[in-house]
């Protein structure tokens, strides 16, 4: 399913929602407050997940999706 | 780019956030200065995380992104009535890193939050190859004293002489250093500051002092 038309922010909503973690009504929220910002979407996704479920495999399984898109953005700037 | 280590001493006042380009990787370590602007911060310190669990009104909170060590998870979750007891908002954790140990360095003693914080860094930003330290008074002195300490020790005064534990801490940097020999570690330090030989004769290290 597409949440949003960026890649890793979807990757991560997706991880998100179907382990339970997060609803709709948080992605809302999330685009509203941070706009643009991929980055602090997908920390408050990150900080979200460790905060209600408090799961470490949970924890881990969207950090890949945040690694992935650090280590992207991170081309990008040594282009 | 670079990565760079924030640690707590005080001569992390030589660290001025707005030379530095965004796109660097700025890592804290427990207590980290917000105004900084890390990216997030790496908490080993069982004594940090108690802070977390005090009453609404005394306890801390940190608003910057947390890794934390599975020690001070297990500190949280198992050995202090679990993560319920932490107020929502508290902390941010956004990963959980396995403690970093070497008995052939220390039987007890496990790499100090700016060590996991290289170490973390390292790894996850594998192309980056300069990696610049700065507030971690203990390479050149044995106080450990800290801006963390306001914090988690409030009743102490005076230095922290802790010169068997320093020792220790210079032998994980050095296993660091030699860990990682393709890339550049560049400590920052007021002028006059005598690294330890050992770390010194790194041909990886480099010293950046300041007048």
């Amino acid at each position: 399913m597409k949440y949003t038309s960026r890649d890793y922010l979807n990757k991560m909503i997706a991880v998100a929602i179907e382990n339970g973690t997060i609803s709709a009504s948080d992605v809302h929220r999330l685009i509203d407050v941070h706009g643009g910002n991929d980055e602090a979407a997908m920390v408050d996704i990150l900080s979200m997940i460790w905060q209600r479920k408090k799961d470490k495999e949970l924890l881990e399984s969207a950090q890949v999706v945040y690694k992935n898109f650090r280590s992207d953005k991170q081309g990008d700037f040594d282009k | 780019m670079a990565i760079h280590i924030l640690g707590n001493g005080p001569s992390l006042d030589l660290f001025v956030r707005d030379i530095w380009p965004d796109s660097d990787i700025f890592v804290g370590c427990n207590f980290s200065n917000e105004a900084l602007r890390p990216h997030y911060t790496v908490i080993v310190d069982m004594r940090a995380m108690k802070q977390f669990r005090s009453a609404k009104s005394k306890g801390q909170t940190l608003n910057i992104p947390a890794v934390i060590s599975d020690r001070a998870n297990k500190y949280i979750a198992e050995e202090t009535g679990g993560w319920d007891k932490v107020p929502e908002g508290r902390i941010n954790v956004i990963e959980v890193i396995p403690l970093e140990r070497d008995p052939k360095v220390s039987k007890k003693l496990a790499m100090n939050s700016g060590q996991h914080a290289v170490v973390h860094a390292i790894r996850n930003y594998p192309a980056v190859k300069e990696i610049h330290i700065w507030g971690t008074d203990s390479l050149w002195s044995n106080d450990i004293v800290s801006a963390t300490d306001k914090i988690v020790r409030p009743h102490h005064k005076g230095p922290r002489l802790r010169p068997r534990v320093t020792t220790k801490w210079m032998r994980y940097w050095k296993k660091i250093l030699r860990d990682h020999p393709n890339h550049t570690f560049m400590i920052h330090c007021p002028e006059g500051s005598t690294i330890s030989k050992p770390l010194a004769e790194q041909d990886n290290l480099k010293v950046v002092e300041y007048a």
